[in-house]
């Protein structure tokens, strides 16, 4: 048997799944639930909330209507679609979410780490790689190697930590502002592009890393510490 | 009788940013170079429904077609956006496979509803498809240079059961 994943759908209720050690899987709140396969379980329920535990590591899909979504503990691959429900995300080695117009909250993601919203706000504290998508929601990250952010007309901040010498960050926007800061001394080849907005760049040009950032109407700021 | 097809949403992100802040006739210029890009790729099995707002609605007869020609359509358009001078054109598309009634030209139904909530959870530069569109494109193999990664449930509005959406790529 491979790693565990979960299939949870509940149409209007909240979903909260605990990752933790060797923990045996319990289920509670569901309507139906019955094995796929022998690696995965598909867990249903209408209205209620379903609350699981399961092993560290496991992979879970989760499909909510309007119902919140928390995610404690260690996991391993993570996607969620929600229209309304918040979404909170402890620890996931990559993560895939997906909302209308709730808001996202990853706190640690190893990997790759997808967000697409219309209107939520976006925050992730730690990522490897950042792949953020917002239509009006504000997006902040914290720390990540690289990313690809683009929004319409959420603002955006983000803040690099070791950005490697070969990585690469790219914003764009088309109203929004952006404000960008890398470690203290790094000096990447940047870019900066606003077609009618404000750009103002704090630190030296050099070859450390790439990033491009791009915004139709909105302030450009780029800065060192 | 009701024909099988893949029914391609595709919607135009920040558009009512970008008509705000470049006025109508740079929008008009936006649509236009869409419609220029869409009818360069498109196969002979595929045709344009109608166009909605700045999104378009697309039919094809045939499943793997309409998963490339969208991918192909992303990249155009990617293209595009990446100009020194050019406008975004991100757009978002969503797949559904199914039987549409026809009036007319216009296909309507429950199945084009599907493929319109699909790719309302699409981001800018992506293509999702339902899993039956994904069946359907695969019936006689894997399509040529395009991988699918399952994204999970998905509980749609008025459809008792979860969908299963999957995303599209280049691979």
């Amino acid at each position: 048997m491979g790693t565990l994943r979960l299939k949870i759908s509940n149409r209007s209720g909240s979903v909260r799944v605990r990752a933790e050690g060797d923990a045996p899987l319990q289920i509670t709140g569901a309507k139906e639930s019955h094995a796929e396969d022998p690696s995965t379980m598909r867990i249903k329920a209408s209205s209620s909330t379903i609350e699981v535990r399961c092993p560290a590591h496991t992979n879970v899909s989760i499909g909510t209507a309007s119902g919140a979504v928390e995610l404690t503990g260690v996991f391993g691959a993570v996607h969620v679609v929600t229209a309304s429900g918040s979404v909170r995300i402890d620890e996931a080695e990559s993560t895939d979410v997906r909302t209308a117009s709730s808001s996202v909250k990853v706190r640690h993601c190893h990997g790759h780490c997808r967000v697409v919203t219309a209107n939520g706000e976006i925050a992730v504290d730690n990522a490897g790689h950042v792949d953020l998508r917002s239509a009006s929601g504000q997006v902040g990250v914290r720390h990540a190697a690289s990313g690809d952010v683009r929004t319409a007309s959420g603002a955006v901040s983000v803040g690099l930590v070791d950005f490697p010498a070969d990585g690469r960050l790219r914003v764009d926007t088309i109203s929004s502002s952006i404000d960008v800061r890398v470690p203290r001394g790094t000096h990447p080849h940047s870019r900066l592009l606003s077609m009618t907005g404000h750009v103002r760049c704090d630190c030296p040009d050099g070859a450390h890393g790439s990033i491009e950032l791009r915004s139709v109407s909105g302030s450009i700021r780029l800065s060192d510490g | 009788m009701n024909d099988f097809g893949a029914i391609v949403f595709t919607d135009i992100v920040g558009f009512t940013e970008l008509t705000a802040i470049h006025g109508d006739d740079a929008a008009l210029r936006l649509l236009a170079r869409q419609d220029d890009l869409v009818q360069r790729e498109l196969p002979s099995t595929g045709r344009v429904v109608k166009e909605i707002g700045d999104g378009l609605l697309l039919w094809f007869t045939d499943a793997g077609d309409a998963v490339t020609t969208s991918l192909s359509l992303q990249d155009a358009y990617e293209a595009e956006s990446a100009k020194p001078d050019g406008m975004p054109l991100w757009v978002r598309i969503g797949i559904h496979w199914g039987s549409p009634k026809h009036r007319g030209d216009d296909i309507i139904g429950h199945d084009v509803n599907l493929a319109s909530r699909i790719a309302a959870l699409a981001g800018a530069g992506e293509v999702l498809c339902s899993d039956a569109a994904v069946i359907a494109a695969q019936r006689t193999g894997p399509v040529a240079g395009v991988c699918f990664a399952e994204i999970g449930p998905v509980v749609v509005k008025g459809i008792p059961e979860p969908v299963t959406v999957v995303r599209a790529e280049r691979g």
